[in-house]
């Protein structure tokens, strides 16, 4: 048997067996320890995390303070809202990225701010600002290579006269602005 | 869009109208049923575009719910969403 044991050189004596045993486990007890610390995929991780909070949170439905000058239309539209250049048309102004444009009185714009007068569609300070903003735009897109889309945010109030809201809509067409997407409130029943 | 009914027009002619309901509210309902039979025929199958024009005191949420009655039939039906504002009065 002894001479068998020998002679295979696979076969260990129990005594040896017992001390690689212990000597595997005393390895098992002794866990490694991390010394260095590499906090660059945790980092890499965070930031697609936060930009993509902020992108969620960007197109989210975009928020808008309603008072006695600005109520919005209530619409049966399951649509989500897309970014693009907010329009605003209140009782008493027309905001274009909230900078002032022209002032609205009875629903009318001035006939002094329009180029073709009392029943002129052109509203001059309108055009004006948004051609300076096409261009902008346009040159954004050159040198990103994208497109230009000219395309608006419209929030009118509920009450705006549809003559008053035609005006706004010719004067972004000559400017470059010839797509919209009217904010409502999806509240119609 | 006048202000006592709605005139529904197209490259044929001019369609019926559909008057105001006896409550003094437009018949939105009836809008989109009469534009449901036009999408129905054949030439009009994939026709989604329309012009939009109205009287000069409509006020914006009739826009709205007008838009609302030409775009999609209560079941679902895509009737006409992509609308071009006409300038011009009736």
């Amino acid at each position: 048997m002894a001479g068998h044991e020998e002679e295979n050189p696979n076969v260990i004596s129990r005594l040896e067996g017992k001390k690689a045993i212990r000597s595997y486990a005393r390895k098992l007890e002794e866990p490694e320890v991390i010394k260095d610390l590499n906090i660059t995929p945790m980092m890499d991780m965070m930031t697609i995390i936060l930009v993509f909070l902020l992108k969620t949170f960007t197109s989210a439905t975009t928020f808008v303070a309603q008072d006695q000058n600005m109520a919005l239309a209530p619409s049966m539209t399951r649509m989500q809202d897309k970014q693009a250049v907010p329009l605003t048309i209140s009782k008493r102004v027309v905001l274009v990225q909230g900078d002032f444009v022209a002032p609205i009185s009875n629903g009318k714009i001035d006939p002094a701010l329009k180029r073709d007068g009392e029943n002129g569609y052109y509203i001059t300070p309108l055009v004006e600002y948004l051609k300076k903003l096409s261009n902008k735009e346009r040159k954004v897109a050159e040198l990103t290579k994208g497109k230009f889309e000219g395309e608006l945010q419209v929030i009118a109030d509920r009450n705006t006269p549809y003559r008053l809201l035609a005006e706004v809509l010719y004067s972004c067409g000559q400017a470059g602005y010839a797509n919209y997407r009217l904010l409502v409130l999806k509240n119609r029943e | 869009m006048l202000r006592t009914l709605l005139v529904i027009a197209a490259a044929g002619g001019v369609l019926p109208i559909v008057p105001k309901m006896p409550n003094g509210k437009y018949d939105y309902k009836t809008l989109t049923a009469k534009l449901k039979e036009i999408k129905g025929a054949p030439d009009n199958a994939a026709e989604t575009k329309a012009n939009f024009s109205a009287d000069a005191s409509v006020p914006y949420d009739i826009v709205v719910a007008t838009l609302d009655a030409m775009r999609i039939t209560e079941e679902g039906k895509i009737l006409f969403p992509d609308v071009a504002f006409a300038a011009g009065i009736l």
